[in-house]
């Protein structure tokens, strides 16, 4: 594609971030986030988009719901911080507008009729959330959801195909029609959908990683329980809180 | 092998890019998620049962295999999922598909602290099933090095078909780290080509003679690359290891320290708190302005009542 070998070692970066701060995050059916990103990275690639807004498009959902390791979620000085030292400041302002665009199959339309008048952050982040949409439809990842999320997700899909032509890449229209138009005689088993709604992301923690973290939570609580259990004994009788019901009120994981 | 309806790049994605500055060909077109796999078994004629049990496989994969990574750094799920690709592209028993989405499970999945291997083969068995946990049981017993490869080759045509099986399980996962140029970006990369130079030529032969040819060319091409390949470059995160096994890379939250648990925990508490305190000021504010009117109101309604 042409890309230097100093883009590689960008993009290597962003990587690396990613995969350590999306580590464990799935889609409710399964799909890791990871493949998710990278798949949205490599439509935008593919569009020949300039490489900053390839490493958006590997990160566009990092300030949604993703912990950065400081017990926080969200756009914070601290978080944009840290993606300006990964991916640069361009990269994290596409970030940042992406996560502050209002976008909803409702405000398509809109979206659309005012296209002309975005600046280059807004078109380029518009960019992002269509090729994201491509890539959550084209191996038929939305039909996974249950059935109300799957139709909200592809309502009005055509207004994207008008947005795509509007900002230049008529392809990816075509791709999110093409797409859109091979749903229609699909149906996927009951059994292959999440048992349990919403099941749009979810984050799976390995198995004895949990149990140190219990370990972990139980050794800073477990003293200032023990003095709790014998200050309530004594005067209230048997009200005992336990490890269990304190962690549940606190941080409902 | 191309096969349709499957050509979105998926994990593969940073790889397959990668790979043109490594002279890499193009980028293969094998499933790299679980629903691009269902699509293809799909596509390939499986049926909605057979489907079905490689979903049961992939769904304990998940779990046990959750962070964990493969040297080059892409996860390890998806390895597993492109290794039962090539299976299924091959039309192979569903059975040894869902084994593939399993292979290494007794060695790098995580069942938590204490489990015997009795124990996980008794988890795996009554998920997927005696059979498949018989080709997972005989895949980990496979001795897979340099001097045992060429004896594998040597006495290939000894081998049953469930022995067969197991070695197309091999053979595939081989393939897999050949086909996006990942071994190229492990920490050992040299290492493992000079592997596949010495012994890459045994692989293609074994796919020949168990009777898959389109492997033995796709391996060659594969290998061929990769052995040609100039430019290497590790993927290596901040505080992975450098080791060449696969790793894992725990979520963040789960790395804190004792006292960020705490801040943590007091975050979430004093939010709810907080909360729980607005909405009582609330409640008192309103009965407290309007406890006349609502004193009346319900004095009203419960006289009009009574008198209806």
């Amino acid at each position: 594609m042409g890309n230097s070998e100093g883009d590689l070692d960008y993009l290597r970066g962003a990587y690396a971030f990613v995969m350590q701060i999306l580590s464990g995050h799935v889609q409710g059916y399964g799909k890791s986030f990871l493949s998710h990103n990278v798949g949205t990275a490599s439509i935008l690639a593919s569009l020949g988009t300039p490489i900053q807004v390839v490493a958006a498009g590997l990160m566009h959902n990092v300030y949604e719901g993703v912990d950065f390791g400081d017990g926080h979620t969200g756009i914070t000085p601290s978080h944009q911080k840290t993606i300006v030292r990964v991916v640069g400041k361009e990269a994290e302002g596409f970030l940042a507008t992406f996560n502050t665009l209002r976008w909803n199959p409702d405000l398509y339309a809109s979206i659309r009729d005012h296209l002309t008048d975005y600046d280059l952050f807004q078109r380029m982040t518009v960019l992002l959330h269509l090729a994201d949409h491509l890539e959550h439809n084209l191996d038929n990842g939305t039909l996974y959801f249950h059935d109300d999320e799957s139709a909200g997700r592809r309502k009005n899909y055509e207004v994207l195909v008008e947005m795509a032509i509007i900002l230049g890449y008529p392809v990816l229209g075509n791709e999110i029609q093409r797409v859109h138009q091979e749903h229609e005689g699909i149906q996927i088993p009951v059994e292959f959908k999440p048992l349990h709604t919403p099941a749009y992301r979810k984050r799976i923690v390995p198995k004895s990683c949990r149990r140190r973290y219990d370990l972990q939570l139980k050794g800073a609580v477990a003293p200032c329980l023990h003095r709790l259990q014998q200050g309530t004994a004594s005067l209230y009788g048997e009200i005992r809180p336990t490890l269990k019901t304190v962690r549940n009120w606190f941080m409902p994981i | 092998m191309a096969i349709d309806g499957i050509g979105h790049s998926g994990e593969g994605g940073i790889s397959s890019k990668a790979s043109e500055f490594h002279e890499i060909s193009e980028a293969h077109s094998y499933a790299q998620t679980n629903i691009q796999l269902y699509k293809q078994l799909k596509s390939v004629g499986y049926s909605l049962d057979e489907i079905n049990h490689v979903r049961k496989a992939y769904d304990l994969a998940k779990e046990l295999f959750a962070c964990l990574y493969c040297p080059s750094g892409k996860t390890f799920l998806a390895h597993v999922v492109g290794v039962g690709s090539i299976l299924g592209s091959l039309r192979i028993s569903s059975n040894v598909v869902a084994a593939s989405l399993l292979h290494e499970v007794y060695e790098s999945g995580d069942f938590g602290e204490g489990w015997s291997l009795d124990q996980k083969k008794t988890l795996v068995r009554e998920t997927v099933g005696p059979k498949t946990e018989q080709y997972i049981g005989e895949y980990q017993a496979l001795e897979w090095s340099r001097s045992t490869i060429p004896v594998i080759r040597n006495r290939i045509t000894y081998l049953n078909p469930f022995e067969r099986d197991v070695l197309m399980v091999r053979l595939s996962s081989e393939l897999e780290d050949l086909l996006d140029g990942g071994i190229l970006f492990c920490p050992d990369a040299e290492t493992r080509r000079l592997h596949f130079r010495n012994l890459g030529h045994l692989h293609v032969e074994m796919a020949e003679l168990l009777g898959y040819p389109t492997l033995a060319v796709e391996f060659n091409k594969a290998l061929k690359e990769t052995c040609e390949a100039t430019s290497i470059r590790p993927i290596i995160p901040d505080g992975a290891r450098t080791s060449p096994a696969p790793f894992r890379l725990i979520p963040l939250p789960y790395t804190y320290p004792p006292i960020m648990v705490i801040r943590h925990c007091m975050d979430h508490g004093i939010k709810r708190l907080a909360k729980t305190l607005r909405l009582a000021t609330i409640m008192v504010f309103v009965m407290g302005t309007y406890s006349s009117n609502i004193a009346h109101w319900l004095t009203t309604y419960f006289q009009s009542t009574s008198g209806g």
